[in-house]
């Protein structure tokens, strides 16, 4: 019953997310110009100053972008939280007899899913770039970008449930979310930083997302998979089901 | 707790705080099987924090609640099978239409696909919302979204319906329509109605009322016994100077005056209110802007028992 349900507020999720033109559009195209911008603009200035060639740094620069389209658009699918919360939805769910369980799971797949299915249409870019994934490591691909989308969507939804307002969500996302999406390593490498960043970076479980992201993206036919990718892996998964765990912790208290 | 084997809600001692600060204490209450009880209370009484506590999504904190014979501290999650549960504000799914909003409730309970489709059919047609069921919830009335609601809830075939103030942001015509569906309703599924309302007059029709009041109960019982209770019919004058004809009125003896804002309630001591009513009308009608025979209210009820008018904030008289 509880996967009837979560499926079922699952397909909720992904059929409001559609309805929502303006969602899919900026869910989907501003990862995409922050890159072209970005990208290009800071490539640019470093070519000019001699460091780096423009479509090197783009290229360094896309897995990065692939983590910010997981983080947004996991992050943004949990605001309906706050949302149905606001609008009344929320207390007809928390009356069911596994309600809790189901918006929890609901929430979680549902972003999952729209933010694999969006970072997947943003990865067949890749061949524009320097990357040509084969079959093998997009199946990698795969798995590394649910498992960060199971738990930013758990992050999220950690956040979203004790609060009461979009704005103050947004508020957090500008202060935790897109610092959190520096410190991973998607605009500078962790080698040129000065030590404490460093530390941060270390201790940020989206740097090893991004690593394995990177890694595996450079990964050419025929070579082997990245060394540290089983390394990346065990820090996502054990940091996404402690995520897991303290959403169903903070779902199952009643006030 | 006493014997809940015919009762559908029992309540024992429920006491709630926020923080330190105590918003029930105290309450008892018993809702019989196939009974209707309102839980009435102005603004800010408590009325919605027991119904939280009742529909199982705040945790109880002092004294047993016990729905269909069960315990709530313990069985939260088999009480939440046997209720459906009617919000203050409409829990649906504004962008959704009305007929995934109800499927998506059906498979919340974990109804079967084949089931849930032909109890959608027949609780939109029971609304009289069937040519709705293409429509998105937020292009219907309130009205309207209150019948998808309530076929909503009634998919899943509770036998105990609670509403949190029910007709909240609806016109009267479409109140007293909601009403006469839910009335036909509980005769129709033998269900038990437990509700909270600030409208005197919504309470009339409960078999039992429970008077909430700054979080304590002021009276409870039937609504005929309160109201019998209060004693007999009285006089009410409308006056722009209630205090100054008050003061005249005292004179006539063998009545009890009591001064209300624009009005003077007269009581006879002995004998019937309606010749007293004919002999102000006489005396003091060029003062007065009405003359009414009333009988007691549970407005007078809750003045008797408070101190204050239904209408006036805490502290205020």
């Amino acid at each position: 019953m509880i996967m009837q349900a979560s499926s079922s507020l699952a397909l909720r999720e992904i059929v409001r997310f559609l309805r929502q033109k303006n969602r899919v559009i900026g869910a989907l195209a501003t990862p995409v110009i922050f890159w072209f911008l970005l990208g290009s603009g800071v490539g640019r200035s470093l070519a000019s100053s001699g460091i780096r060639e423009r479509a090197d740094y783009l290229t360094y620069f896309f897995p990065g972008i692939v983590l910010l389209i997981i983080l947004f658009t996991a992050i943004f699918s949990t605001v309906s939280v706050i949302e149905d919360r606001r609008e009344g939805f929320l207390q007809g769910v928390l009356v069911a007899p596994d309600g809790r369980s189901a918006i929890l799971f609901g929430k979680l797949i549902g972003g999952t899913l729209l933010a694999v299915f969006q970072a997947l249409i943003v990865v067949l870019i890749a061949p524009y770039t320097d990357y040509h994934p084969d079959a093998r490591v997009l199946m990698y691909l795969v798995a590394m970008i649910a498992l960060l989308a199971v738990g930013l969507t758990a992050l999220g939804f950690l956040f979203a449930w004790p609060m009461d307002s979009t704005q103050g969500f947004h508020a957090l996302i500008n202060l935790f979310f897109v610092p959190l999406w520096f410190l991973s390593g998607a605009l500078f490498p962790a080698s040129g930083a000065a030590e404490w960043i460093r530390t941060l970076m270390r201790m940020n479980p989206l740097s090893y997302g991004h690593d394995a992201l990177a890694g595996l993206l450079a990964t050419r036919p025929g070579m082997p998979l990245p060394l540290d990718l089983s390394h990346d892996f065990s820090i996502v998964i054990a940091s996404t089901l402690l995520l897991v765990m303290a959403c169903a912790l903070q779902v199952s208290r009643r006030s | 707790m006493a014997d809940s084997s015919l009762c559908a809600v029992q309540a024992e001692g429920v006491g709630y705080s926020y923080g330190r600060k105590r918003v029930l204490e105290n309450i008892d209450l018993r809702l019989e099987e196939g009974g209707m009880f309102c839980v009435l209370g102005p603004n800010g009484s408590g009325k919605t924090t027991l119904f939280k506590l009742i529909s199982t999504i705040f945790a109880l904190q002092d004294g047993e609640i016990s729905v269909a014979g069960r315990s709530l501290r313990h069985f939260p999650t088999p009480v939440r099978r046997k209720i459906g549960v009617l919000f203050q504000n409409p829990a649906v799914d504004m962008k959704l239409t009305v007929r995934e909003n109800l499927r998506y409730h059906g498979n919340l309970y974990g109804l079967e696909t084949y089931d849930l489709e032909k109890r959608i059919n027949k609780n939109l047609e029971a609304l009289g919302v069937e040519n709705r069921g293409g429509e998105m919830v937020e292009s219907l009335s309130g009205g309207l979204r209150r019948r998808v609601e309530i076929a909503k809830v009634l998919l899943t075939r509770p036998s105990i319906l609670l509403m949190d103030e029910p007709t909240t942001g609806l016109d009267p015509a479409i109140r007293s329509e909601l009403w006469s569906i839910i009335s036909g309703i509980r005769n129709s599924r033998k269900l038990s109605v437990l509700f909270t309302t600030h409208l005197l007059e919504e309470a009339e029709p409960a078999d039992e009322i429970l008077l909430l009041d700054q979080g304590h109960s002021v009276a409870s019982g039937k609504v005929s016994e309160l109201r019998s209770s209060l004693g007999k019919e009285y006089v009410r004058i409308g006056t722009y100077q209630p205090k100054k004809l008050a003061a005249r009125i005292r004179k006539e003896g063998e009545i009890e005056v009591t001064v209300e804002p624009a009005a003077v309630k007269v009581v006879p001591l002995r004998g019937l209110a309606a010749p007293l009513a004919i002999r102000l009308w006489r005396e003091y009608g060029k003062e007065a802007t009405s003359v009414t025979l009333c009988r007691p209210t549970l407005e007078d009820l809750f003045l008797q028992k408070t101190g204050r008018l239904w209408s006036s904030t805490p502290g205020e008289i």
